[in-house]
């Protein structure tokens, strides 16, 4: 017994302090969330400063629940970071296996094709939706302005001309509108993100067993046949890290919704805790809490999905 | 022992250098635009002259209003003086967050221009000092109108501009009828959107505070304002606020933009015409007003250097000397706060447009009257205006894009205010 207590002993500050560390502001979120707190309430000053004689029970949650957003902010964060899961895994196992090739010029291209992860959230952002997605002046809008002249000119051209006369004219696609603003982020956080499955999938491809593979091309399995029975189940591992580390991050995301529509037809929990608290500090850590709970539910899945590749 | 004499010496030194500093150093938060960036090498010559430093906090916008908010409703204290604008001033002024200024009489008070002093004061008593002011009005490219034979006069009929914009609207060359603002937020679509709801005679709310969303003065703007945009506007009008439409009218593709008289100074593209903004038979609140202002946060230690410089900023004498610095020039004075500063030869020499932004100006009424209740032309200036504003515009956004109707997206906007104007107590 003795011989345990004195080590735990001696870690207990650590602990503790990390304790502190956690509770402290998941305390206080708590507490407000329970709380009338409202930063600049005329009319009733006596909810301006936290205190316990504010108390309002689940009256937050209540008014976070019922507002308009809520659910929308939800379905749409579920939405968002499984549409970005996907599309980067797919993305990342092509390119890692593609490019885990020698060929010439191959330092170059993996050091181009990792960039795009060492660009701020808010300048990805601010890039994609100004000079790429932009409708008029950015490279959409102009590419969509030319094939229509192209098309235009072909039009009047002989022979070939009653061919295009059928084409319908291409018409550039808002990306900031309410239908397509989820789309925008889904895009620009796929661009952000893809690198980052390569580089974690190209590591992992560089540890494959090549006398395996050997076998298995002296067996006459085709290409198709090694990847789908060598490569994957040997990605595995891989993938599901991938797919927890970006939900963890995707949960959070801000700057994206924030620089595309300023939440128009796309929001998630953070957002709605941004707009919340301009003013309403109750209602903001309410929404606070229930984005702990969702972040936890979708991490109680993940783990458990990884404690089983782990085990295998 | 020696622990604790270790704590008082080091504590004795921090307040030996608080106080130290404090006594010359002024922190000021300002929003990061041209006026207020100009202001810090101007101010250099303020300091060389009272030996107070300062120290500038430069925020974008929303940053600045989220900074400020909460250090000044928790007594933060971290500034000196802050950058507030017409929403804020009477609000915090009534709420005691920032002291009422008194300058002495070389200030001339009187000068500031009447609607800039009543939306910057509450109950008669002046809480932040206008650094520069804006209205809005129709900037269009006289060419196009001519070459279309239509033309817009002053406060014209919306019937008129939309005849204007679709006579002058043409697509395949890159021209299109009507930039307007569809960016979601209350100082973005809606300050543009509640101008015009305010000219076709609707209002946010009513005396008791209940949103007025689902009238049918609001149903006759929104579906007037989603036709004349929808039809006449640039592809991706819902991103479009003041800085994307300034880009697309020097790259020449506006005919015509009614946004803040500031746009006027930056506008590179030649003959640009002003008129004094559209109505639909309630010329009142038809443009709109806002000042970008400084203020003291109740309880600076150094309130009075404070207002010392709140004075020298926004006097006469700082026009003056912007015009005469040597980097920027008439062109680049603050304008909106000073009736004096109009009267200024070498000003109206260099802004061809001073006439109709005064005149914009002069016939904006920030009061509260019994169409509108409350202070504030395209806004209101109560605390949860900033809350309810962001809530019904991303409904107005989702009705100019398509995705709902204009009943739908008005009923939803109308549903959200009223929860938002519920919870903060205003009735049950």
């Amino acid at each position: 017994m003795s011989d345990r207590k004195l080590p735990r002993l001696l870690q207990s500050p650590a602990v503790l302090l990390l304790l502190i560390w956690m509770l402290i502001p998941l305390g206080m979120t708590l507490y407000f969330s329970f709380i009338r707190y409202v930063l600049n309430s005329l009319r009733r000053p006596e909810w301006t400063s936290p205190s316990l004689s504010n108390w309002r029970g689940f009256g937050n949650y209540e008014f976070v629940l019922k507002s308009k957003d809520f659910l929308f902010a939800i379905q749409n964060s579920l939405f968002i970071v499984c549409s970005i899961l996907i599309l980067t895994v797919i993305l990342g196992v092509l390119i890692a296996v593609l490019i885990n090739k020698t060929f010439p010029g191959q330092g170059i291209v993996r050091v181009l094709l990792i960039s795009p992860f060492f660009v701020m959230p808010a300048v990805n952002a601010v890039l994609w939706i100004n000079m790429i997605l932009d409708p008029v002046l950015g490279l959409q809008g102009i590419a969509v302005g030319s094939i229509n002249d192209l098309v235009d000119t072909l039009r009047n051209a002989p022979l070939v001309g009653w061919f295009f006369s059928l084409w319908p004219e291409l018409e550039p696609i808002s990306f900031r509108a309410t239908q397509t603003s989820a789309y925008a982020v889904i895009i620009m956080v796929t661009w952000q993100w893809t690198p980052f499955a390569v580089l974690i999938f190209m590591t992992s491809l560089q540890s494959e067993d090549q006398q395996q593979k050997e076998a298995a091309v002296l067996d006459g399995a085709s290409p198709w046949s090694q990847f789908r029975f060598l490569t994957l189940p040997h990605l595995a591992r891989p993938i599901a890290i991938v797919v927890m580390i970006q939900a963890i991050f995707h949960l959070s995301l801000y700057a994206e919704i924030e620089i595309v529509s300023r939440g128009n037809g796309n929001k998630n929990l953070p957002y709605l805790i941004g707009e919340f608290a301009n003013n309403n500090i109750g209602a903001a850590s309410a929404t606070g809490i229930f984005a702990v709970i969702l972040a936890n539910i979708v991490a109680f899945f993940l783990l458990r999905m990884i404690g089983k590749t782990l085990m295998e | 022992m020696f622990k604790k004499g270790a704590l008082r010496a080091a504590t004795a030194i921090t307040l030996l250098a608080a106080g130290g500093v404090s006594a010359e150093t002024l922190t000021i938060a300002i929003v990061n635009n041209g006026h207020m960036i100009n202001m810090q090498k101007v101010a250099e010559a303020y300091t060389a002259e009272t030996g107070v430093e300062l120290n500038w906090v430069s925020l974008e916008e929303g940053v600045l209003r989220e900074q400020v908010t909460s250090d000044t409703a928790t007594g933060g204290g971290q500034y000196d003086i802050i950058n507030i604008g017409m929403q804020e001033a009477p609000i915090w002024g009534a709420a005691g967050w920032i002291e009422p200024l008194n300058f002495s009489a070389d200030y001339d008070v009187d000068d500031i221009l009447p609607a800039m002093r009543n939306g910057l004061s509450h109950e008669g008593t002046l809480y932040a000092a206008p650094f520069y002011g804006e209205s809005s009005m129709v900037m269009y490219r006289k060419d196009l109108t001519d070459a279309a034979g239509v033309s817009i006069g002053d406060n014209d009929s919306w019937d008129n501009v939309k005849a204007a914009a679709a006579a002058i609207h043409d697509p395949d060359n890159g021209v299109y009828g009507a930039c307007l603002r569809g960016k979601p937020g209350w100082g973005d679509n809606m300050a543009f959107i509640t101008t015009v709801v305010n000219s076709f005679g609707g209002a946010w709310f009513d005396a008791d505070g209940r949103p007025q969303l689902d009238s049918a003065e609001w149903n006759a703007a929104i579906n007037f304002y989603v036709d004349l945009l929808g039809s006449y506007g640039p592809p991706g009008s819902e991103g479009n606020s003041f800085n994307e439409i300034l880009a697309l009218y020097n790259e020449g593709k506006c005919g015509m933009w009614i946004d803040a008289t500031i746009a006027a100074s930056f506008l590179e593209v030649d003959g640009v015409a002003y008129a004094q903004s559209p109505n639909a038979g309630n010329p009142v609140g038809a443009n709109w007003l806002w000042a970008w202002a400084m203020a003291i946060p109740a309880g600076s230690p150094n309130a009075e250097a404070a207002g010392d410089f709140i004075e020298w900023a926004t006097s006469k004498d700082y026009v003056k000397a912007v015009g005469n610095h040597p980097e920027f020039g008439w062109g680049s004075v603050p304008t909106g706060q000073r009736a004096s500063t109009y009267a200024i030869p070498e000003f109206q020499a260099a802004a061809g447009f001073a006439a109709a932004e005064l005149a914009a100006i002069e016939s904006a009424a920030p009061e509260a009257t019994d169409l509108k209740p409350y202070v504030g032309v395209q806004f209101a200036a109560i605390p949860e205006f900033p809350e309810v504003g962001s809530a019904v515009a991303q409904e107005m956004a989702a009705a100019l894009s398509g995705a709902k109707s204009v009943e739908d997206a008005l009923a939803a906007a109308q549903g959200a205010a009223d929860s938002i104007m519920k919870e903060a107590g205003y009735y049950d």
